[in-house]
């Protein structure tokens, strides 16, 4: 018998595109998240909620009370508060804190979802790397929100100017550099909220791979939990993390300063990452 | 008679072609396993499972429920751990799923992809996100007859097409390696034929492909190659003729009494004779004798032990005869 040396001709597979793991993850989630039904979905809601906080809120303005920033985001603003130089987006803050416990549910359901529909499974026979495949998500889902915040932005400002006479706001000083500076650092501040709310939706939404469990845990602890023992428990703004992204988005709500907050909420911040990493890559994928 | 040892596992393995044309062949993995073991607390999900798949077959993975086909799979994807054991997917070993993983395709567990993305958007997430090139999006939508659909949601498919959009999206990039749990879970016939055709042509394209199912008729038609495993441990590997005993015909017989099926198979054993049982015949091997001596043989012995025969007659193996036979612990 002859011995032959048999190499199968296969076919090569075709090369993958240039780009890290994350930045695939990016461009994936990017596909999902601009598909027109997703943009028109979403430019509704956030000219609704936008536009129906900001009225609402400039309805209820108190023409009497210390000026200076808003003081609660379940504290109606005042004609004073309104009449600064950041005065045309003090209420898209105000809405934003209103929307805390929206948000986290919203980004726990789609970090859970991802497991209770097996989607993270097909994802990771794409792109093995457990890691870079969230980490592109929430990045994209960041990116995607720091545009979406953008527009609200303009849409509360929007609303604000035009309400404004109607309740005797004198909008002279939003149109200035300070109005500027003040609406860029009302953008920063929800950038960073959001940002901190991404990461611990993301530990929770692994974590529980439920969205029932995830997105129940999250609103217990936002809701009761942090609210109730947050006003009896003194030192309770300084570390629960909902209250911290409240100094964070509405300043001067609660007795944390901006720069103490942030600097907290990174620490919470690298340890849920660490956290979530952790979880990701010791856990089998079997569902 | 050729006596087939099922509990072997072949250490060199060699495309199944090459064997059929009786030539000794050296050829590298797709995938080679030794020992993996997967234990979930007390529970042991595979144990201990030994394969050689040789690159370019297509090979039928298959087993009872519960036989950790889908675990094993899951295994060879990166998804799950190994308890133990050692492993390659085309040369890289199991630990290094993101060098190998980029040029497997798979489908495991059934198709899950995004409920309110059309079916395209859901082969164009699943291309971004392993850097696939999604210019063949139509053409790949066309191949799993989904053409015409592809602009639907994947929420209102119906299983079967879910199915097919899964397989597409395996085939994304044109992988070596392709992995499919179950394709044929939820297609009517015709679908299993296109499905079945569809594997056919990955074949001649000297792709490798792995692919479990319970439709031993799929497989058998589709495969030249096997692994059968039983709770987690490999009974059989290597090509899908030698399993079956190649063309050897065999003489089938069963009993007018269901009861006496075990007796005869004891006594046609006892016989020396290689004895295959089904859940209502034995296939007794024909071996080196004439099919008709052998049948009338077989009819003296049941005779002679007052046992009356329903039916006689020649007949060919086939993949689930025999997998029910050593599934079964039938008597050889």
């Amino acid at each position: 018998m002859t011995a032959i040396v048999v190499t199968p001709e296969t076919r090569a597979p075709v090369p993958a595109r240039p780009g890290g793991g994350l930045a695939r993850s990016f461009r994936a989630e990017w596909i999902k998240l601009t598909r027109r039904r997703m943009l028109t979905g979403t430019l509704l809601a956030l000219t609704v909620i936008a536009a129906g906080g900001t009225a609402i809120g400039i309805t209820a303005a108190r023409d009497t009370a210390p000026g200076g920033r808003v003081q609660s985001p379940d504290q109606p603003t005042t004609i004073a508060a309104l009449d600064h130089a950041g005065g045309g987006t003090a209420l898209f803050s105000q809405t934003m804190g209103f929307m805390q416990a929206f948000l986290l549910a919203v980004l726990v359901g789609a970090v859970a979802a991802e497991f209770t529909r097996g989607t993270f499974r097909t994802m990771l026979l794409q792109q093995p790397n457990r890691a870079r495949v969230f980490g592109g998500k929430i990045a994209a889902i960041v990116a995607f929100m720091a545009v979406a915040v953008l527009l609200g932005e303009i849409v509360s400002w929007l609303t604000s100017w035009a309400m404004a006479p109607s309740q005797g706001v004198d909008t002279t000083r939003w149109i200035t550099l300070d109005g500027l500076q003040a609406g860029a650092e009302d953008f920063a501040r929800a950038i960073a909220y959001v940002v901190g709310t991404a990461v611990l939706a993301s530990m929770v939404g692994i974590l529980a791979r439920s969205i029932p469990i995830g997105v129940g845990v999250a609103l217990v602890w936002a809701g009761p939990i942090e609210n109730i023992i947050g006003d009896s428990w003194s030192p309770g703004p300084k570390v629960f993390p909902g209250l911290l992204m409240r100094a964070v988005i509405n300043p001067g709500s609660t007795p944390v300063s901006t720069g103490q907050a942030l600097l907290t909420l990174t620490g919470y911040c690298i340890v849920a990452a660490a956290i979530a990493v952790i979880a990701l890559r010791r856990r089998d994928v079997t569902s | 008679m050729r006596t087939l040892d099922l509990h072997a596992t072949p250490t060199t393995a060699s495309a199944a072609a090459a064997i059929v044309a009786g030539m000794t062949t050296t050829t590298s993995s797709a995938i080679r396993v030794e020992g993996l073991t997967k234990s979930y607390g007390g529970r042991v999900a595979v144990d201990s499972l030994s394969f050689d798949l040789p690159r370019g077959v297509v090979a039928g993975f298959i087993g009872p429920n519960g036989a950790g086909k889908t675990t094993t799979m899951a295994m060879l994807l990166g998804l799950v751990e190994p308890s133990a054991g050692t492993g390659e997917v085309l040369g890289t070993p199991l630990a290094q799923p993101s060098t190998y993983v980029p040029q497997v395709g798979a489908l495991i567990e059934g198709p899950a992809l995004y409920p309110g993305l059309t079916g395209a958007e859901n082969l164009q997430v699943l291309a971004a996100m392993g850097g696939k090139d999604k210019a063949n999006i139509p053409e790949l939508l066309e191949l799993v007859g989904l053409a015409d659909r592809g602009g639907d949601r994947f929420g209102q498919y119906s299983l079967g097409m879910k199915q097919r959009l899964g397989i597409a999206g395996a085939m994304l990039g044109e992988p070596e390696l392709l992995i499919l749990d179950e394709p044929t879970n939820g297609l009517d016939p015709i679908g299993m034929r296109e499905i079945r055709e569809l594997i056919a042509r990955v074949a001649t394209e000297q792709r490798t492909v792995l692919v479990s199912s319970h439709l031993l008729t799929e497989i058998e038609q589709v495969c030249d190659w096997l692994v059968v495993i039983e709770r987690g441990t490999s009974v059989y590997a290597g090509p899908a003729g030698e399993f079956l005993g190649g063309a050897e015909p065999t003489v089938s017989v069963a009993p007018e009494r269901p009861a006496d099926l075990a007796t005869l198979a004891r006594l046609f054993a006892a016989d020396g004779r290689e004895v295959d049982i089904t859940p209502d015949r034995l296939l007794v091997a024909v071996g080196d004798g004439d099919a008709r001596t052998v049948a009338a043989q077989l009819n003296r012995v049941a005779h002679e032990h007052g046992i009356v025969l329903a039916e006689l007659g020649q007949r060919h193996r086939n993949l689930e005869d025999r997998y029910l036979n050593v599934v079964q612990g039938g008597i050889r």
